[in-house]
């Protein structure tokens, strides 16, 4: 019973400390078309343009400081494009306590965060149906990094 | 006093005592409200599931603010409105049913037994759901339990449990209302008009 009123005063204090109701799903960073365009031209030339909201800043960091050696390949930018991009990435990036469509995603993170949003615990548990089907070869090509091959609005954040 | 008057003004006393066409009330207001707005909330929260995550999770507040309510209305709350009034023994439960079966059921003006198991399932299922959301909100930082030790519990486990109790709700409110049906099919009476109204024939 106890931890029932706990919990139901925290619910009051959450509900007056909100407010309003979609103020938490738009960043609070300001961010310019121009910075999403250049991720979108640059990052979404050889893959899904990620929303940034499915990796924690530290990740995107992680990435951003390793472009020479992008999973494999020289993903290396100019400067300008760098820094737009690195404003979009971090301003827009997982975080505790925003809730989002994707905010799911933070769910029992690593000390470390992976690079890869394939290795986050949340997208594992979500997608083990799709391995399965995987390895039962119906979806033997694709991997889990194309998103798009499922959720067709991927790149918009739109993944239900 | 001779026989013939005395048996009219007995039937008259009778009468007086319990007219079957008597309508009284049952369901104060509180629980009335309580019930439709559990209705509503309910199904905002199971349809506007992730993508609606915010509007989901006030829908979901509002489902456990409510049963909490109820909780402290079952004990001080009207004569139907009290757990000590509905809340069935085993035994008659169970000879509830066995009249049900039979086709000759007990009328009861509050809660019968068999609607009474099925509330007590329903609120303890929406309990469950509503604890593992918003244990699950913790793990995104989010909710009253956000800075407890709940926000390291296993997502995996908690999101299973979740959708479980929250289908299983779905599951009990379909035959929560074809026991409503039933009931009021057998009694000859409107059930969901007297969850509006709260007025109920006497007998």
């Amino acid at each position: 019973m106890a931890i029932l009123i706990f919990t139901a005063q925290g619910i009051i204090l959450d509900l007056v400390q909100r407010g309003n109701l979609l103020g938490k799903r738009i960043s609070s960073v300001s961010v310019s078309i121009d910075d999403i365009e250049s991720f979108i031209e640059e990052c979404g030339a050889c893959h899904v343009a990620y929303p940034p909201g499915l990796l924690p800043v530290e990740s995107w960091e992680r990435i951003m400081a390793g472009l020479d050696d992008h999973f494999g390949d020289n993903a290396e930018l100019d400067d300008t494009s760098s820094e737009a991009i690195k404003k979009y990435l971090y301003g827009n990036a997982l975080r505790m306590g925003h809730p989002s469509n994707v905010s799911q995603m933070i769910r029992n993170l690593p000390e470390t965060p992976p690079l890869r949003i394939t290795e986050l615990p949340n997208f594992l548990f979500d997608h083990e149906d799709v391995m399965l089907e995987k390895r039962k070869s119906e979806l033997g090509n694709v991997t889990l990094s194309q998103c798009d091959e499922c959720h067709e609005n991927a790149s918009s954040g739109q993944f239900h | 006093m001779n026989a013939e008057v005395f048996l009219l003004a007995a039937k008259e006393i009778e009468g007086l005592n319990h007219p079957t066409d008597t309508i009284v009330p049952v369901w104060d207001l509180l629980v009335r409200i309580f019930h439709w707005s559990l209705v509503l909330f309910f199904f905002l929260a199971y349809f506007l599931d992730d993508d609606l995550i915010v509007i989901h999770s006030y829908a979901g507040y509002g489902v456990f603010l409510l049963l909490l309510f109820r909780l402290l209305w079952g004990f001080i709350g009207t004569v139907h409105a009290q757990f000590a009034d509905f809340i069935p023994s085993p035994f008659v439960l169970r000879n509830y049913l066995r009249d049900l079966v039979r086709g000759y059921p007990e009328r009861y003006l509050g809660h019968n037994p068999a609607g009474a198991a099925m509330i007590i399932l329903l609120a303890t299922s929406l309990l469950v759901t509503t604890l593992s959301g918003i244990c699950l909100f913790a793990l995104e930082g989010s909710g009253p339990l956000s800075e407890t030790s709940v926000a390291h519990w296993p997502g995996g486990l908690l999101e299973n449990i979740h959708n479980l109790f929250a289908d299983l709700t779905l599951m009990m409110v379909v035959l929560h209302v074809g026991g409503v049906f039933l009931s009021s099919f057998m009694h000859r009476e409107n059930l969901i008009k007297a969850m509006i109204s709260g007025k109920k024939k006497r007998s």
